[in-house]
């Protein structure tokens, strides 16, 4: 770029209604550096009823009278944006040895566990290893935690469903929800938490029966 | 002040369809503003889909947005004078619970603050789609949110949705003079009859008979307009006026007003001596969640038809009429029509008049010189109590239809009787491509109804 042409700031250019002065040439950077953008959006320059997006790294011949704006990138969803609860995620640390790795997201107001090679009791099942998502509905572990799912198609050594088990088609995935309520005697939110909730959840699948 | 989000019943089934997806979407709609005392209303009237290109991150439970998807809303809502309402969905809610807002999504919204400070029209929205059919939604006026109390569906019927996050209507004291209607609409349906405001626009013969029926029926609010005094000749047909009355030369509305309070079934009864051709008549009737519209005039009829589409304010529109010879009944009968933005339009069908228009608005001295010159007739035609209470029981039987949907309609048909026959028809009304209600669908307060 020719330095003479960034040095003078003369040529007036707006930001929304507010008056700015540039150099003949600038960089998008530049421009946004002048127009104070924050990082989270973008710049973009207006001719008449169209608009282009400013580039930071390019430079720019700026024209007198040129209107610049900004917009959003906007973000959201109910995924997992939100931090994991603290202690959720120290008790997560302390289940990699049993149940090795997992994965995490946010359905509305619970944190699904999703572990990848869940081990299921051989003695039971023709498979050794399923995958198994727990709902953990947040605040953790005050809320009781009452939904499992296995991978789907889980059959017993005998070759049989377990009867207490039903397939459901959730988010694009076929997967067996666990049917009863594992946890039998209430929750203690002194005492109970996801991995005593999964203790409970090896003792009701070792009692498993052929359908 | 209480909030709300009205859709077409188009744009909220075509929503509701780009929402059925594994991945998360977003939609941006436009819309127009009522604003009155105790409400404000957004009225959806435009939707910008994104195409897959918009989104730098789509996920089924995170979304991205490149900045010139919102660019175009923004330039769209700033140059349309329109609100924005970012609208999205949920796909992983795999628990069923019922849609609620994450802390993404707050994030999100808080973003677009400064740019919603830049727009004319105020306030913005958010609304979220859920996986079970939920939806919540929130209003955002300078930077602080506020929860929508109803999401209402314009269609036959109409759909009254409560968002998540809404305060709960619902009332379990409801008077034992509803027993046997509960047995009809249930107690929710008596509690949605008891929380909705109707407007009445006349309170003659189809009015007053109206009236008492919404009384009766347990609408808790009802509004009455009408600046008439009762007069003797009115007396064979008007519900609740007296000998005593037409002497005192009483307003009718006040009269009806006595009337319902006898009635004790906790009927609260606004009564307005005004005509609705006023900036006071349109911005009561604007309060009203559906509109009756029992006179007798063409003007009347042209302002609620527009209030119906530019307000989203569902109009329910009577006429009676009877033929005579010499004290022989010739002909005769009435019709009741529902009208609803992408639905019926009394211009459309050419149900108003020019000529009676342009008569109902000349000056008093010039109306006097048209009859005399023959050419307007000016005869006082046959009214008779029973076929008033017969159009007025029609009308209000398609208001409950259009609460309950106990009746399939499409949003054209109407009903009309024909006296002679005692024949009640079903009868598709016209629609025309370049009619005004096409383009004050949904405006709001962005364009101002006629200055008659």
């Amino acid at each position: 770029m020719n330095e003479d042409l960034k040095k003078t700031k003369d040529v007036p250019v707006f930001f929304y209604k507010e008056k700015f002065y540039t150099a003949p040439q600038m960089t998008g950077q530049e421009l946004r550096d002048l127009f104070n953008v924050p990082p989270d959006r973008d710049l973009y320059l207006l001719h008449g009823d169209k608009e282009g997006k400013v580039i930071t790294t390019q430079t720019y011949d700026i024209k007198p009278g040129s209107h610049y704006e900004d917009g959003p990138v906007l973000s959201g969803g109910n995924g997992d944006l939100l931090p994991i609860p603290s202690l959720l995620q120290t008790h997560l640390e302390e289940l990699i040895d049993c149940y090795g790795a997992y994965k995490t997201y946010r359905a509305d107001s619970s944190i699904i566990v999703e572990f990848l090679n869940y081990p299921l009791p051989t003695s039971v099942f023709l498979k050794d290893f399923t995958n198994l998502k727990v709902a953990v509905p947040t605040p953790y572990p005050q809320a009781m935690l009452d939904m499992v799912w296995l991978g789907p198609n889980l059959q017993l050594r005998n070759g049989s469903s377990p009867y207490v088990t039903q397939q459901r088609f959730i988010n694009n995935e076929t997967l067996t929800r666990i049917s009863c309520h594992v946890v039998s005697l209430g929750w203690n939110s002194d005492k109970d938490n996801l991995i005593t909730f999964l203790r409970s959840v090896n003792i009701f699948l070792r009692g498993l029966k052929a359908a | 002040m209480n909030y709300e989000l009205i859709f077409t019943k188009e744009d909220y089934d075509s929503l509701n369809e780009y929402f059925t997806s594994d991945v998360e979407r977003v939609a941006f709609l436009l819309a127009g503003i009522n604003e009155t005392q105790n409400k404000t209303a957004m009225l959806i009237n435009q939707i910008y889909y994104l195409s897959s290109t918009e989104y730098l991150v789509q996920r089924s439970d995170q979304f991205v947005l490149d900045s010139a998807a919102f660019r175009n809303a923004f330039n769209a809502a700033r140059k349309n004078r329109m609100s924005i309402i970012m609208a999205h969905n949920h796909p992983g809610s795999v628990l069923s619970f019922p849609a609620r807002f994450s802390y993404a999504d707050l994030q999100g919204e808080l973003k677009m603050q400064i740019d919603f400070s830049r727009l004319e029209s105020q306030p913005h929205a958010a609304i979220v789609f859920g996986n079970s059919g939920s939806v919540d939604a929130r209003v955002w006026v300078d930077g602080i949110n506020h929860p929508v109390n109803i999401i209402k569906v314009l269609g036959r019927p109409m759909r009254m949705i409560n968002p998540t996050s809404s305060p709960d209507l619902s009332q379990n004291d409801i008077p034992e003079v509803f027993d046997r209607q509960i047995l009809a609409f249930g107690s929710a349906g008596q509690a949605l009859l008891r929380n909705i405001n109707v407007a009445v626009v006349g309170a003659g013969g189809t009015g007053s008979f109206v009236a008492m029926e919404l009384a009766h029926l347990g609408v808790k609010a009802i509004t009455l307009l009408d600046n008439d005094i009762v007069e003797f000749s009115n007396l064979n047909r008007l519900i609740g006026a007296t000998y005593k009355d037409a002497e005192e030369k009483n307003n009718k509305v006040h009269v009806f007003k006595r009337y319902v309070e006898q009635l004790k079934t906790g009927a609260v009864l606004d009564a307005h001596l005004e005509k609705l051709d006023s900036i006071n008549g349109i911005n009561i009737v604007r309060c009203a969640d559906v509109i009756f519209c029992c006179t007798d005039n063409m003007t009347s009829r042209l302002f609620l038809n527009q209030i119906a589409h530019q307000y989203y304010i569902p109009v329910l529109d009577m006429g009676v009429g009877m033929d005579s010879d010499q004290g022989m009944l010739t002909g005769g009968g009435g019709y009741t029509k529902v009208i609803l933005p992408n639905g019926i339009c009394l211009q459309c069908n050419e149900d108003i008049n020019p000529s009676l228009l342009a008569f109902e608005r000349m000056p008093a001295e010039q109306r006097e010189s048209a009859i005399l010159s023959g050419y307007i007739r000016n005869i006082k035609s046959p009214s008779v109590i029973s076929l008033n209470g017969l159009i007025s029981s029609m009308a209000i039987t398609d208001f409950l239809n259009l609460m309950f949907g106990f009746e399939q309609c499409d949003l054209m048909d109407y009903r009309r009787y024909n006296i002679l026959t005692g024949n009640v028809k079903t009868v598709s009304a016209g629609k025309k491509d370049n009619c005004y209600c096409r383009t004050v669908k949904g405006q709001g307060h962005k364009i101002e109804l006629w200055q008659i």
